[in-house]
């Protein structure tokens, strides 16, 4: 099991530099999550467009077959 | 061997005894064993080393079979359907299409076998078989 604890900080009681800092902090955060998330979308789209499917194959897929079909022509001329 | 359309069906097509618009049709499936012979096949009976596995009954399935003529490129193309086996383990490398009667082998029309060109294997899963073409060009 994980606890999890919350822990309230009445943001009144903190610095106002502090409170600056650590808007900066999360704003650098949120800055990289999202450079990552635009670099994976980009790696995303690449592979789509290549053709890639999003599903992957299951233990059923593997087993199954697909038989062509035949196009056969018989000339009356 | 390549897919090949049964001599004698063209001649039970053009006899009357076969109508591609209102008659029964089926698919059965065969090894690679299986020779077909266009002059001397006739009937299901000359059918040999159909495939046997889980989820194939013997005979095949039931296939649709539709004919659509074209004015415009001189020609009639008659599809015979698809289908498939479910849940299957069938290792198959024909598949035979003939007019079903519904009782003994040697009194169904055989109309076309297609090869696959290399055996088509399903485990335990979906065996499918797309539809195929016959073409009466003028």
């Amino acid at each position: 099991m994980i606890e999890k604890t919350t822990v309230s900080i009445d943001l009144a009681d903190i610095p106002l530099a502090l409170l600056i800092d650590r808007q900066q902090t999360l704003g650098s955060k949120i800055d990289k999550l999202r450079a990552e998330r635009a670099h994976i979308k980009s790696h995303i789209e690449k592979r789509l467009s290549a053709g890639e499917s999003e599903h992957a194959s299951t233990d059923a897929d593997q087993g199954d077959a697909l038989a062509p079909g035949a196009f056969i022509e018989a000339a009356a001329t | 061997m390549a897919s090949l359309i049964y001599n004698r069906a063209l001649e039970n097509w053009a006899r009357g005894s076969i109508d591609f618009d209102t008659d029964a049709f089926k698919v059965m499936l065969t090894t690679s064993t299986y020779t077909e012979n266009k002059d001397t096949h006739d009937y299901r009976d000359d059918i040999t080393n159909e495939v046997t596995g889980t989820g194939y009954t013997a005979g095949g399935n039931t296939a649709t079979v539709t004919v659509t003529l074209d004015t415009v490129n001189d020609r009639v193309d008659i599809s015979l359907g698809g289908t498939t086996w479910p849940s299957s383990t069938i290792t198959a490398r024909k598949a035979v299409y003939y007019k079903s009667r519904g009782g003994a082998a040697s009194a169904d029309e055989l109309i076309a076998v297609n090869d696959f060109g290399s055996d088509v294997v399903s485990s335990a899963g979906t065996f499918t078989l797309n539809a195929s073409t016959l073409r009466i060009q003028n």
